[in-house]
């Protein structure tokens, strides 16, 4: 497994120039919480540098035109170049593309169902359970949507990893700076 | 059902057949079994059942009249009930039956096909799309039922042999050839109905020894479409034409799937860089949808063991739906603890300024060793950054709370004491209000050595944490 140390130090480093990047001060505890995961989430997935589809897709997604954080997004990712393209347009149109493709094979699957009648048997069942469960899945997931099963697994893998890091950060930071300010 | 050739109902039976709706169960408790036949089924031949054929053996047998197009399903009905079994049993195999219980193993129908002649009961083989299974099992159980059987049986396996009323076969005789079809069941794969097909042709591979030739050459035709059907209908790769074929072939090729495999099981292995080469293992299917489909399988199984050492907790889970169940958990609790954690951070440091050298000064400088010798990130390789000379305390923090170094030594003591019950105290530290639906938290033991040095200095934390209410 890749060495976590290296991964936390990356970033830390990303999210605490993002931070100060961000707008202060900032009334709410809510936005100032969006600030926080917002710049989180970013500085872990341009820690991937554009490798992981998971990390494209929650850049792209953060920086799109209509969403409400996007000054902010685009405080944090505004000078830095070196962070993956925000390919606001290519996930849109295979997002479209897929679902279009998603539809029609649920469609034809459905109908080849009912042909079989009914068909009770433990395995459809089982295949139906994960079949929810994978959807779940690629809700959680971000960009989920446009992978593959073999995709969608690595996309987790690296993911959980990801999560893990930003959590451990964000706890030694919380914790330091809650110590920090007695 | 009726067929044409002939039915005679039994006149041993308790119960006749008088219509297919009628069948007495017998002594068997079967459970309700769907079954459908081959589209090209030739329902010609004279079936007999006993009376212990259960009900849905009969719907299914009236529904293999109609024609049902399922094709995973096969039923195959003997000719005659009085004639010795021997060479139509080896021919035809057994018939796997799709059962509706709720089990992964769901019964497994051996429909031993009693046939007056070899040719007969071929003719049905050739006829019907779908001989996936009949080939093994019968060969097991025609070699030791043949000389006893006079009659159609059903086997249900896992229920036992039904016993016709004046058979004078051993029902122990039988009952082995079919309990082995049980434990050839694939791990964590739900089961589909091709897999008792699977799992009746690993048997017939390990107890199929005696089919003559003819029956090899019928059982290819049969195996032939049978392969055609299994790539329709996504099959696990196990046909069954490799049954009668297995004693001949070396090893892993299946040899009599006639032209189309042929031709694929040499794509399979033709030396060119870009193809994948994937040998077809003994006993499956060699067409190329089906080795894709093998190779996507595995892959997919592949990574989900890494998930499972990935995720803590899921050694002990073997379905894929346990699996993810157990994956989609821990990716919703994680990302509900980055969001507590960032909402915790925003009310602790109000300006979000995150005074790096504060932090710095507080922290104890990582002097002290560590528990945990896997962290390469000592302080002073990290002070030779320049660029990051500025980022050094924060470094540090991480490195520290990484080993668990960033931590006074009392707290170190605080932190060994409550080290044992930590993870009581995770659980209720995570089971803030934003944790409301969060499963399990697994213990610390199996979570990474970094993780849980974490823990404790989260927990340390939490409990000198100001505006947050830990429960304890």
């Amino acid at each position: 497994m890749r060495p976590h140390s290296s991964l936390k130090q990356e970033f830390l480093k990303e999210w605490i120039k993002g931070l100060q990047r961000c707008s202060f001060p900032k009334k709410s505890i809510l936005e100032r919480k969006k600030a926080i995961k917002l710049s989180a989430d970013i500085a872990m997935a341009s820690a991937r540098n554009g490798t992981t589809c998971w990390s494209r897709a929650l850049i792209s997604s953060a920086a799109k035109d209509g969403s409400d954080n996007n000054h902010l997004v685009k405080q944090i990712l505004g000078p830095e170049s070196d962070r993956p393209a925000v390919e606001n347009k290519a996930p849109a149109r295979q997002a479209s593309v897929c679902k279009k493709i998603l539809k029609r094979s649920c469609r034809i699957r459905r109908r080849g169902r009912r042909k079989c009648g009914a068909a009770a048997a433990p395995s459809s069942i089982a295949k139906h359970l994960v079949k929810k469960r994978r959807q779940i899945l690629r809700s959680l997931i971000p960009g989920g949507e446009f992978m593959n099963e073999i995709c969608l697994i690595e996309e987790t893998l690296d993911y959980i990893t990801s999560l893990r890091v930003q959590v451990d950060v964000m706890r030694s930071l919380a914790t330091a700076s809650v110590r920090g300010t007695e | 059902m009726v067929m044409t050739r002939e039915l005679k109902p039994d006149p041993g039976l308790e119960t006749a057949w008088p219509e297919l709706g009628k069948v007495g169960m017998g002594s068997m408790g079967f459970g309700p079994c769907g079954y459908g036949i081959g589209q090209s089924f030739d329902m010609n031949h004279a079936i007999s059942r006993t009376s212990s054929c259960p009900p849905a053996v009969a719907v299914a047998a009236a529904a293999s009249k109609a024609n049902l197009p399922n094709p995973r399903c096969l039923a195959t009905f003997d000719l005659r009930h009085r004639s010795a079994v021997a060479v139509t049993a080896h021919a035809i195999g057994s018939v796997m039956l799709s059962g509706a219980n709720p089990d992964d193993l769901s019964p497994r129908f051996a429909v031993v096909r009693r046939g007056e002649q070899p040719k007969a009961s071929v003719a049905v083989l050739s006829s019907s799309r779908q001989a996936k299974p009949w080939s093994p099992i019968f060969g097991s159980m025609s070699a030791s039922v043949s000389p006893e059987l006079r009659r159609f049986r059903v086997f249900l396996p896992r229920l036992g042999v039904f016993r016709a009323a004046r058979g004078g076969y051993a029902p122990s005789e039988v009952i082995p050839a079919i309990v082995v079809t049980a434990p050839v069941e694939p791990g964590p794969e739900p089961v589909r109905p091709w897999v008792k097909e699977k799992m009746s042709s690993a048997v017939g591979r390990e107890s199929f020894k005696k089919r003559k030739v003819e029956k090899l050459q019928n059982s290819k035709v049969v195996a032939e479409d049978d392969s055609k059907r299994i790539k329709a209908n996504e099959e696990e790769g196990e046909s069954k034409i490799t049954g009668p074929n297995t004693n001949k072939s070396s090893n892993k090729k299946k040899e009599t799937s006639g032209d189309t495999s042929k031709e694929n099981s040499k794509v399979s292995d033709v030396q060119k860089p870009d193809y994948i080469h994937v040998r077809a293992r003994r006993g499956q299917a060699t067409d190329s949808h089906s080795l894709a489909e093998r190779v996507r399988r595995e892959k997919i199984s592949e990574r989900m063991k890494y998930l499972q050492d990935l995720v803590p907790g899921c050694n002990k889970i073997t379905g894929k739906a346990g699996m993810l169940d157990e994956i989609i958990n821990y990716v919703q609790s994680l990302q509900r603890q980055v969001e507590f954690l960032s909402m915790k951070l925003a009310t602790v440091n109000p300006r979000l300024d995150f005074n790096i050298d504060n932090l710095y000064a507080k922290e104890v400088f990582p002097s002290c060793t560590t528990n945990f010798p896997t962290v390469g990130n000592m302080p002073p390789e990290l002070a030779n950054h320049p660029p990051y000379v500025h980022f050094n305390p924060i470094q540090q923090v991480v490195s520290g709370c990484g080993v668990e170094m960033g931590i006074n030594s009392s707290e170190m003591a605080l932190r060994r004491t409550i080290s044992a019950p930590v993870s009581i105290p995770d659980a209720s530290f995570l089971d803030t209000s934003c944790f409301t639906g969060m499963q399990q938290i697994q213990p610390s033991a199996t979570w990474d050595v970094e993780l849980q040095s974490l823990y404790n200095v989260a927990f340390t934390g939490s409990i000198e944490a100001s505006g947050l209410k830990m429960e304890m």
